[in-house]
């Protein structure tokens, strides 16, 4: 503290303390000097004494050093300066600074959204433990009488090794839910509704929707923002018909959160009373999807009742449902998978009735569930990854373009550089002054580059989107991304510029 | 400025502020007048650089062991004149004691012993 106050009072009065540092050093050479005269040295007396002295800038600025914030100081000093020379070169500046942005900016943008698609987690509570349910089979083939998947309502893929899909009859979830209890410490269900008719007030409006079995809530691990979830005692026939709404939802059709707890509303013709609200950042379990409103899973066959084409939702042969879980603690993925495929092959074979069927039965398996179900990183992953490849090869090019800006100018300030060194600067002291009037330059096409990353994310956003309605994804400036590119420029500029003068400097 | 005498000795780290201080005690001097005080009583063996006595004094004084004020030299010039504080004479008495066992030790294992054949 001392010390603080000490520094600050030199700095208040930091210029008569200068000139007194300044006469002190003046004195020493003179009494050098005449020390010298009377040794019989006159001629060369002066030179001597200085001489002897050495580097008296170097001397004050060491004495200073004692009193005061010498790096502040001369961080500002840099700063000054640096900011002086971009003002006198405005179109170097200008070009520099612009690559840097549409590098930083471009990158951010394509970064932000597989960061949105491809990398970040569901937003509930230890992601880590969450595992999908899936099935293979042997057959790409797509409800016709050789499989036992006679009719399926989701999405499919195929691959080399067959055909693949996330997608189980209800009564294969109900078989497997007291089953998984040893593995898992919940299992659950869910389905999109598809665009259900939601009437509110006497307005009518196509929403999203999720079937949820009861434990769905509870598995994820999520808290309402405001009301109740959706409990094990909502999803079982003969409940009362009650939903829960996402936020945005809610407040579009409500006002606010808390003003539509308690509310009734029609949905596809039958009344549901709405008993919460989920949290803000909680998307359901597919990023794709988004839903707006979630039923319990006793409702769909009562809602579908009321549709054109009507089917039994217990049909053993009828894959719709979805199935995550989350493990119990020290269980792991292939254990969990070993302890659940036996009976669910042994369910799916009581399904089947041909042996065409019993040759090409589904096989359960695992996969991490942390990203919550992957239709949307199949769809865009790939376009994704060629983008950032093409927007990797232009920030390539454009840091080329601006080491050979500054190589160029380099050249320029050769001459500045050498009068500065022979003026008594140290050599750190120049790298010092480049490398901040490097940072400088980044600093101004970074926040350029923000500028550019915010409308890029906008425009992808379109663009993914194809005008589809309802398109979720939601893309946030990323600010690792931006920190990590920024970094990478600053670097690529340091090295690529500032090397060969620094080489020069040290050694010259 | 490295064409000193071979014979001359570089002052160690840290023995400039004890013999700052020591010098001081004498009574107060400016800073050329205890880099000559430092040669001469050496004997010339010891060099006192400008670049190291300066930020060496001022870091003296910012710990509080010295105090300086401008007065009138003895030849009628300004002169930042520099004087040892009661805080500077216990720490001139531990630094000497610290440096004299130093000296001692060193003495003690440099000397040619009685079991020394020589």
């Amino acid at each position: 503290m001392t010390r603080f106050l000490r520094k600050l009072q030199w700095w208040l009065q930091r210029r008569r303390k200068e000139d007194e540092l300044r006469e002190e050093l003046e004195f020493h050479l003179e009494e050098e000097r005449e020390a010298r005269e009377a040794d019989g040295l006159a001629d060369e007396a002066a030179w001597a004494a200085r001489r002897e002295l050495g580097n008296a800038t170097l001397v004050r600025e060491d004495t200073r050093a004692t009193w005061s914030w010498v790096w502040l100081e001369q961080l500002a000093q840099d700063i000054r300066y640096g900011v002086r020379g971009m003002l006198k070169n405005r179109l170097f500046t200008a070009l520099a600074a612009l690559s840097l942005a549409l590098g930083i900016g471009a990158n951010t943008a394509i970064y932000s959204f597989m960061d949105a698609i491809l990398l970040r987690s569901l937003p509930v509570a230890d992601p880590a433990s969450l595992v999908v349910l899936k099935w293979r089979s042997k057959v790409v083939s797509g409800g016709d009488a050789t499989s036992v998947m006679r009719s399926m309502d989701g999405s499919t893929y195929a691959d080399r090794s067959g055909m693949n899909a996330a997608i189980f009859p209800f009564p294969a979830f109900e078989r497997l839910r007291p089953v998984s209890e040893t593995v898992l410490s919940s299992l659950f269900a869910h389905k999109q509704t598809g665009g259900v008719n939601v009437i509110v007030d006497g307005e009518a409006e196509l929403a999203r929707g999720e079937y949820v079995s009861g434990d769905f809530f509870g598995g994820l691990e999520v808290r309402p923002a405001a009301g109740r979830l959706i409990e094990p005692y909502d999803d079982r026939a003969g409940a009362t018909a009650v939903a829960v709404l996402s936020l945005g939802y809610s407040r579009r059709r409500f006002g606010d959160a808390a003003s539509a707890i308690g509310r009734t509303m029609i949905v596809n013709s039958l009344p549901f009373t709405v008993v919460g609200v989920a949290p803000e950042e909680f998307f359901g379990v597919d990023p794709a999807a988004a839903p707006q409103l979630y039923l319990p899973m006793h409702a769909a066959p009562q809602l579908q009742a009321r549709s054109f084409h009507t089917v039994d939702f217990l049909d053993a042969n009828y894959y719709w449902v979805e199935m995550m879980g989350r493990l119990k603690p020290g269980i792991g993925l292939g254990e969990a998978q070993a302890a659940l495929a036996g009976p669910f092959a042994q369910w799916v074979a009581s399904t089947a009735t041909k042996d065409g069927e019993r040759a090409n039965l589904p096989v359960l398996r695992l996969d991490e569930g942390a990203a919550g179900l992957d239709s949307l990183r199949r769809q865009y992953s790939k376009p994704l990854y060629v983008l950032l490849t093409m927007v990797g090869l232009i920030l390539a090019i454009a840091c080329a373009n601006t080491a050979s800006l500054l190589l160029a100018r380099s050249e320029a300030r050769t001459r500045e550089m050498t009068i500065r060194l022979s003026l008594g600067a140290g050599r750190f002291c120049i790298v010092r002054q480049l490398l901040t009037e490097s940072v400088l330059l980044a600093a101004l096409g970074g926040a350029v580059g923000v500028a550019i990353a915010v409308a890029g994310i906008r425009l992808l956003t379109r663009l993914l989107a194809n005008g589809q309605e309802g398109f979720t994804v939601r893309a946030e400036l990323n600010w690792h991304v931006l920190a990590v590119a920024l970094a990478f420029r600053v670097s690529v500029a340091c090295c690529s510029a500032w090397l060969p003068r620094c080489r020069r400097v040290v050694q010259p | 400025m490295s064409q000193k005498p071979p014979s001359r000795v570089d002052l160690m780290r840290g023995s400039l502020d004890l013999l700052i201080l020591r010098t001081l005690r004498h009574g107060p001097s400016h800073g050329h007048a205890i880099a000559k005080h430092i040669q001469r009583t050496s004997e010339e063996l010891l060099q006192v650089e400008t670049g190291s006595l300066y930020p060496a004094l001022h870091r003296l004084e910012a710990r509080g062991w010295l105090e300086a004020s401008w007065e009138l030299s003895d030849k009628g010039k300004r002169a930042r004149y520099y004087r040892i504080t009661p805080k500077g004479r216990s720490q001139l008495s531990a630094e000497q004691s610290k440096w004299e066992a130093f000296a001692r030790a060193m003495g003690l294992l440099l000397k040619p012993s009685a079991g020394d054949a020589e």
